[in-house]
C-alpha cells in the first residue's frame, strides 16, 4: 500500500513538473503586414515558437494602418489589448501616457541597444526611457530614371539644376511632358528639407514650434524654387516616375517594389543618397516600432512579448525580413554583416538605403503629432500655390501650434 | 408629335444619359483598373482602356486574402441580417403605424432622438459589452445588434400609414385577426418599401467595415471590406489588385440590386389602391 502511495506520489509530482515546465504561455502580436510581409512575418514567428517552445504566438491582422491605430485604441479603452503589436511613435507615446506599456531599459540586454542606429533608438524612447524597437524601417532616399540622368545630384544646387535640365517640352505643343522632379505636398517631405537645412522642430519643453526660423524660411523657398521643374501632385509618385514624367523624386524606401512594376517595360531605374542640404544631408526614418502592452497581459505573456521583439530583429531575422520585404535591417551588425554586404553587391539599389539608414532622423515625440505635421502639410501647399510667403506662412503655423498645443 | 415635344424627349434622354454616365463613370474605371498592368495604372493622361486585359490582377487579388471566407462570412452576415430586420421592423413600424398605446408617442421620439447619437460615440461601450458577454469573434456579434433598425422602422412606418384604415375594419368584419391582417394584407401591399429596407439593410451589412474590424480578431470571422485593406501599405496601394477585389465585391450587391428592381417595380405594379 505504501509503495502504491509513494509512486502515485512520485508520479503526480513529475506529471506536474512537466506540466509546468511545458505549460503555454499564450501570447498576441496585433500587426498591419500583408502578402510576402505577412510571410516573412510567419515566418520569424514560426522560428520563435521552435526556439521557445513553451511559448505559442498568435498573429493577427488588424487591416491597415489606420484601422490597427483604431483597434488599439478602442482595445486600451477596454483594457484588453494584446501582448504587443507594431506602432508609430505618435500612438506610443499615447499609450505611455496612459501607462500601457513596459519600459524595455531594463529587460532588454544593453548590447541590443548600442547596436541600433541613433535614430532608431530615438525612435523608441520617450520620457528617457526605451519603449518600442524598431521593426520595419525604410529611409527616404532620391529615385532617379538611369536612362536621363547619368550621375545623380549630391547637394540641394545640383538637384535644382538637374532639375531644370530636364524639365522639357518635348513635342513643343507648349506644355510641359518631362518633369526634372516629383514634389508631393507632404509634411514628410517639408519636415526632411528642414531638417536639412538644420531646422530644429520643437524647443525643449515641447511648448513651440520652431520652424519660422531662418532654416524654416530657407527649406521652403528652396522648395518653392524646385516647385518651378516639379510635377506637382497629391498622389504616389511612383506612378508619374515609373511612366517617365518625371526624372527623379524623393520617397520612402519601402516604395521600391511599386517603384520596379511602375518601371518595368518603360526605363531604368536606381536609388541615390539623398542631395546635401546646407547643414546636412539626413534621411526621415520611417516605418513602425514594436512594443508590449503591460495591461491585459500577465507577467508571463509580458516576458514572452520581450522576448519575441526582440527575437524578431536578430541579425538573421532582420536582414532576411529585409530581403524579402523591401526594408532596411535595423541593426548596425546587421548593415555591417557579410550577408547584408553581399547581398547589396547583388542589389545594388539597397546601398543608398542602407548608407541612409545609419544617417537618419526621426520626428520629436510629441502626443498630438500626427496633427501637428498637419500644419506643414498646410504651410507646403499654400505656398506651392503660391497663397503667401514663405516667411508669413511659417509664422502662421508656429502660431496654430502655440494655440493648440503650446 | 410635335416639334416641341421631340426637342423636350431629346432633352430629357440627354440629360438621362448625362446623369447616368456621371453614376456609371465611377464603376468603369473601377472595371478599368482592374485589367491594367501595373505600369499603366497611374499614367498621365490615363488610359481609358487597357492596352490589353492584365487579368493576373483578379489571380492575384483573390489569393492575397481568404477572399472566399470573406465572401462567405459576408454574405450569411448580410442575408441574416437582413431577414431579421424585415420582420422586426415589420412589427414595431405597424405598431407605432396602426395601434394605439400607452407612450406611443414618447417612445417614437426617443427612438428617432436616439438616432442623433453618431456609431463611433457607442463603439467603445459596444465593445466593451461584448467582450464581456464573450461575444467577440462570433456571429452573434456581427448579426444580433443589427437585426433592428429605427431608420427602417420609421420608414416602413409612414408606409404603413398609406395604408387606408377601411380595410382593417373590412378585415375586421370578416374575423380577421392583426397578426392575420398584417402578414396577408399589410405586408404584400408595402412590397415596395419591405424591399427599400431589405435593400438598404443588405448593402449596409456587406458595406459594414468599422463594426467587423472592432468585434473580430480571428480572419475567419472577417468580412469582404476587411479584407480590401491588404491592398494599401505605406508606401503605395497596388491599385489594379484593389480594384479588381472590389469589383468582385461589388457583383453580389449588383446582381441582387437588379433581381430587386424587378421585384420593385412589380410591387408598385401590384399596390392594388392608388
Amino acid at each position: 500500500m505504501k509503495k502504491i502511495l509513494a509512486f502515485t506520489l512520485v508520479f503526480s509530482l513529475v506529471i506536474g513538473l512537466t506540466g509546468i515546465a511545458f505549460a503555454e504561455t499564450k501570447i498576441t502580436f496585433w500587426h498591419s503586414m500583408h502578402r510576402e510581409h505577412k510571410e516573412a512575418l510567419e515566418d520569424i514567428t514560426a522560428a520563435f515558437e521552435e526556439a521557445n517552445p513553451e511559448v505559442d504566438v498568435e498573429l493577427v491582422d488588424q487591416g491597415g494602418y489606420g484601422e490597427l491605430s483604431q483597434k488599439l485604441t478602442t482595445s486600451a479603452a477596454a483594457g484588453k489589448l494584446p501582448t504587443a503589436s507594431q506602432q508609430y511613435e505618435d500612438w506610443t507615446i499615447q499609450y505611455v501616457n496612459a501607462d500601457l506599456m513596459q519600459p524595455l531599459d531594463e529587460v532588454v540586454s544593453q548590447e541590443l541597444i548600442d547596436d541600433l542606429p541613433e535614430a532608431l533608438v530615438n525612435s523608441g524612447t520617450f520620457h528617457d526611457k526605451l519603449y518600442a524597437l524598431p521593426f520595419n524601417k525604410s529611409a527616404m532616399v532620391l529615385f532617379y530614371n538611369t536612362d536621363l540622368i547619368d550621375e545623380p545630384p549630391a547637394t540641394w544646387g545640383e538637384l535644382l539644376e538637374i532639375s531644370a535640365e530636364l524639365t522639357k517640352d518635348t513635342n513643343n505643343d507648349g506644355e510641359i511632358d518631362q518633369y526634372g522632379f516629383g514634389l508631393r505636398p507632404t509634411p514628410e517631405l517639408f519636415s526632411l528639407f528642414f531638417h536639412q537645412a538644420g531646422g530644429k522642430f520643437l524647443n525643449e519643453d515641447k511648448t513651440e514650434l520652431l520652424i519660422d526660423s531662418e532654416e524654416g524660411i530657407e527649406a521652403l523657398t528652396y522648395m518653392k524654387d524646385l516647385r518651378e521643374y516639379s510635377l506637382y501632385q497629391t498622389g504616389y509618385l511612383s506612378g508619374p516616375f515609373g511612366s517617365g514624367k518625371v526624372a527623379m523624386y524623393i520617397g520612402s524606401s519601402a516604395g521600391a517594389p511599386y517603384v520596379d512594376s511602375a518601371c518595368e517595360g518603360n526605363h531604368g531605374w536606381d536609388t541615390a543618397p539623398l542631395p546635401d542640404g546646407p547643414a546636412n544631408g539626413d534621411s526621415m526614418i520611417q516605418g513602425t516600432n514594436v512594443g508590449v502592452f503591460t495591461v491585459g497581459n500577465t507577467q508571463a505573456q509580458v516576458n514572452a512579448g520581450v522576448d519575441f521583439i526582440q527575437f524578431m530583429i536578430k541579425d538573421k531575422w532582420t536582414i532576411d525580413w529585409a530581403k524579402r520585404t523591401g526594408y532596411i535591417p535595423v541593426r548596425k551588425s546587421a548593415l555591417d554583416s557579410e550577408e547584408w554586404q553581399k547581398y547589396l553587391d547583388e542589389n545594388p539599389r539597397y546601398r543608398a538605403m542602407t548608407q541612409m539608414m545609419r544617417e537618419g532622423f526621426v520626428y520629436p515625440h510629441h502626443p498630438d503629432w500626427y496633427s501637428v505635421r498637419n500644419i506643414f502639410g498646410n504651410i507646403l501647399e499654400k505656398t506651392m500655390l503660391g497663397k503667401g510667403e514663405p516667411k508669413e506662412l511659417l509664422e502662421e503655423g508656429a502660431k496654430t501650434f502655440a494655440e493648440k498645443y503650446g | 408629335m410635335s416639334m416641341r415635344k421631340v426637342f423636350f424627349k431629346v432633352f430629357t434622354y440627354l440629360l438621362l444619359l448625362l446623369l447616368v454616365s456621371a453614376v456609371l463613370l465611377p464603376f468603369y474605371w473601377m472595371v478599368v483598373t482592374s485589367l491594367k498592368p501595373p505600369g499603366e495604372v497611374n499614367v498621365i493622361p490615363p488610359k481609358w482602356i487597357p492596352s490589353k486585359p492584365f487579368w493576373q490582377n483578379y489571380v492575384r487579388a483573390w489569393h492575397a486574402a481568404p477572399f472566399g471566407r470573406y465572401f462567405i462570412n459576408s454574405f450569411f452576415i448580410s442575408v441574416m441580417t437582413t431577414i431579421g430586420e424585415v420582420v422586426t421592423t415589420i412589427l414595431a413600424a405597424y405598431a407605432f403605424a396602426k395601434m394605439d398605446f400607452f407612450g406611443k408617442k414618447v417612445l417614437f421620439l426617443s427612438l428617432l432622438g436616439l438616432m442623433m447619437f453618431p456609431g463611433q460615440l457607442r463603439l467603445i461601450p459596444n465593445f466593451m459589452l461584448a467582450s464581456n458577454l464573450g461575444w467577440t469573434d462570433t456571429y452573434q456579434i456581427l448579426i444580433i445588434p443589427w437585426i433592428a433598425s429605427i431608420f427602417g422602422i420609421f420608414l416602413l412606418r409612414q408606409y404603413f400609414k398609406t395604408i387606408p384604415d377601411e380595410l382593417w375594419d373590412a378585415a375586421q368584419l370578416d374575423g380577421c385577426n392583426r397578426f392575420r391582417y398584417l402578414w396577408t394584407v399589410v405586408v404584400p401591399l408595402s412590397k415596395p418599401g419591405i424591399i427599400t429596407v431589405a435593400l438598404f439593410k443588405f448593402v449596409g451589412s456587406w458595406n459594414a467595415f468599422l463594426w467587423v474590424l472592432i468585434m473580430t480578431n480571428k480572419t475567419s470571422m472577417r468580412t469582404i471590406p476587411v479584407g480590401l485593406a491588404v491592398f494599401r501599405s505605406e508606401a503605395g496601394t497596388h491599385f489594379g489588385e484593389l480594384m479588381a477585389a472590389s469589383t468582385m465585391a461589388v457583383l453580389p450587391i449588383l446582381i441582387i440590386f437588379f433581381l430587386a428592381q424587378k421585384q420593385f417595380i412589380q410591387g408598385v405594379a401590384r399596390s392594388g389602391i392608388k
